[in-house]
């Protein structure tokens, strides 16, 4: 029997809430934001983590299909003929590696330097192009973002933003 | 680091390229501690009696202030032999910040603009860091609150703040006016050397700000992002011209000036590290980003939560007697979006993974605000200039 991570987070609020920040000087305005940023955080933290695996699954999904868009799209551009390699490998090996934020950023990496390639040396249809993918999955991956992260309260639209379970569904 | 392709020089200017730099060499430095208030008062005691006419003054009541996402600051008071005190503030650098900025030109700006607007009247400046450690400027302490008491709410770092309906026309007003009159000021004439004038080039103002955060996203990227040089893309290929070079505050927004709540005006303008000389509608389009504003009571969303989108931009320009172009507007809208997500997904959230900063709780519940610049980029993009 181990105490599951939320009954832990939950004591950590607690903890945090009823003895430390009470017993902050009231003066203290720092100390006393940085207190109440850390329930925030773990807050956000105790309603993410059942869902973390498979937002990152999402994400890596995302950026996989966005890499290879960038190829499909350039395959006749011989601007970026020799750029396109180093992506293809990306993709592939990135989609192999055991951590999924170590593969995301190295998908992500590898499209990032195409992208710049593209631009330098790539025909003006394939940067149209581009340009129209990239902002279409970035939309989608916002949309996703501001869902996962809708109670950090920034988005001023968070209230018609659906649930976090509801990105699984 | 992202790692870049670019086979081009970015022209950022000198002094900027000096603290892009200095940030560049703290970044071996390791974690930052921040400072402790007794630390600080040892430090401005030295400090202030260095300073013509302050050596037999005393310093006091030092204490950290809140806010301040970018800067470490505190307030003071120093004691005259007299018994008569002033009080001030101090601001200076942590190891790494959410933007790389140099005193000298904050200091310029709020000499500068002292007789324009509201601005705290700065004293000193240790420019390089010789005394403090790490670069600092003094400014007297103005009283006032970022937010009137018994209003709604807001977040952190004032984004988002709502003043509440009773304050809005009053401060919207003088928000308006106090911008119309930093963009007329003639800041050919004042001393601003820290500042690059832009060349005869009418593009070259708005080619050196996408020049700008993009150096500071090759900098500063911890996860790769390829909407990032897909939208510098965007920007390059829609620049527009600028006819009138203009002294731009560059994060004039609620939450960046004090209210002085018996005057029921603003007292001060404040956060002027990001000032440069560029295109007024820069400023306009800063002004009107989401995440400043919020919905009001009847679900309308107020720019910067004082008024709706479209009277802001007319009244400005009845004030100014400027004309708003809605493609060059667009054009900032899209640049004040990449330039938010390049300091708050590549520097905020940089300073916070390499522990640099003062406040790195802050900057790491702050990322996520990211996206929505993000999601505001794509949608203004795809849906192009208003008419």
């Amino acid at each position: 029997m181990t105490p599951s991570i939320s009954a832990r987070i939950d004591s950590m609020v607690q903890a945090m809430g009823d003895i430390v920040l009470p017993s902050i000087d009231e003066n203290n305005n720092l100390a006393r934001e940085q207190a109440q940023l850390v329930i925030a955080h773990l807050n956000l933290m105790k309603q993410q983590f059942a869902y973390a695996d498979a937002f990152d699954r999402i994400e890596l999904a995302n950026a996989v299909q966005l890499g290879q868009q960038l190829l499909e799209l350039t395959t006749a551009d011989p601007g970026v003929a020799d750029d396109r390699p180093a992506l293809e490998a990306a993709i592939s090996a990135g989609q192999s590696l055991p951590d999924r934020q170590d593969a995301l950023r190295a998908v992500n990496g590898a499209t990032e330097a195409f992208i710049r390639a593209l631009r330098q040396r790539g025909e003006r249809r394939s940067i149209d192009a581009m340009t129209r993918a990239v902002l279409a999955l970035a939309q989608e991956q916002s949309h996703r973002n501001l869902v996962w992260f809708a109670s950090n309260g920034f988005d001023a639209d968070r209230d018609s933003l659906p649930s976090i379970e509801s990105l699984f569904a | 680091m992202v790692q870049s392709l670019a086979n081009f020089a970015l022209d950022v200017e000198p002094s900027l390229t000096e603290s892009l730099a200095l940030k560049m060499r703290n970044r071996s430095a390791g974690p930052y501690k921040p400072r402790h208030e007794d630390e600080v008062q040892t430090l401005l005691h030295s400090f202030v009696h260095k300073q013509e006419g302050y050596a037999a003054h005393r310093v006091e009541n030092v204490a950290r202030l809140s806010g301040g996402a970018s800067k470490e600051q505190f307030r003071f008071d120093v004691i005259a032999p007299d018994g008569s005190s002033e009080r001030m503030v101090l601001r200076m650098d942590p190891l790494a910040s959410t933007v790389a900025t140099g005193r000298l030109r904050e200091f310029q700006a709020m000499r500068a603009f002292g007789q324009v607007v509201p601005v705290p009247r700065v004293t000193w400046l240790d420019e390089d860091g010789a005394h403090f450690g790490t670069p600092a400027m003094v400014a007297a302490f103005v009283r006032g609150v970022t937010k009137p008491a018994g209003a709604p709410g807001g977040n952190v770092a004032g984004l988002g703040t709502n003043v509440g309906p009773e304050w809005r026309e009053e401060l919207g007003e003088q928000f308006l006016k106090h911008l119309v009159a930093i963009h007329d000021f003639d800041w050919r004439k004042a001393d601003l050397s820290a500042y690059a004038v832009p060349d005869a080039d009418p593009y070259h103002v708005a080619r050196r700000q996408i020049d700008w955060w993009t150096q500071v996203w090759l900098e500063d990227a911890v996860d790769p992002e390829p909407l990032i040089p897909a939208v510098e893309g965007w920007l390059r290929d829609n620049m527009p011209a600028c006819p009138e070079i203009v002294f731009c505050h560059s994060d004039y927004r609620t939450g960046n000036f004090l209210i002085d709540e018996e005057q029921r005006q603003i007292s001060a303008v404040l956060d002027w590290e990001l000032a440069h000389l560029g295109d007024f509608h820069e400023d306009v389009a800063w002004v009107t980003g989401k995440i400043f504003g919020h919905l009001d009571e009847s679900g309308e969303f107020l720019v910067t939560g004082l008024m709706p989108r479209q009277q802001l931009l007319d009244r400005y320009m009845q004030m100014s007697g400027r004309t708003i172009d809605p493609k060059t507007l667009h054009f900032y809208e899209v640049l004040c979006g990449y330039k938010t997500c390049v300091i708050i997904l590549g520097s905020a959230y940089r300073a916070a993974v390499e522990a640099q900063n003062h406040q790195n709780v802050l900057q790491t519940w702050m990322v996520p605000c990211g996206h929505v610049f993000a999601s505001e980029i794509c949608r203004l993009i795809d849906k192009g200039p208003s008419a």
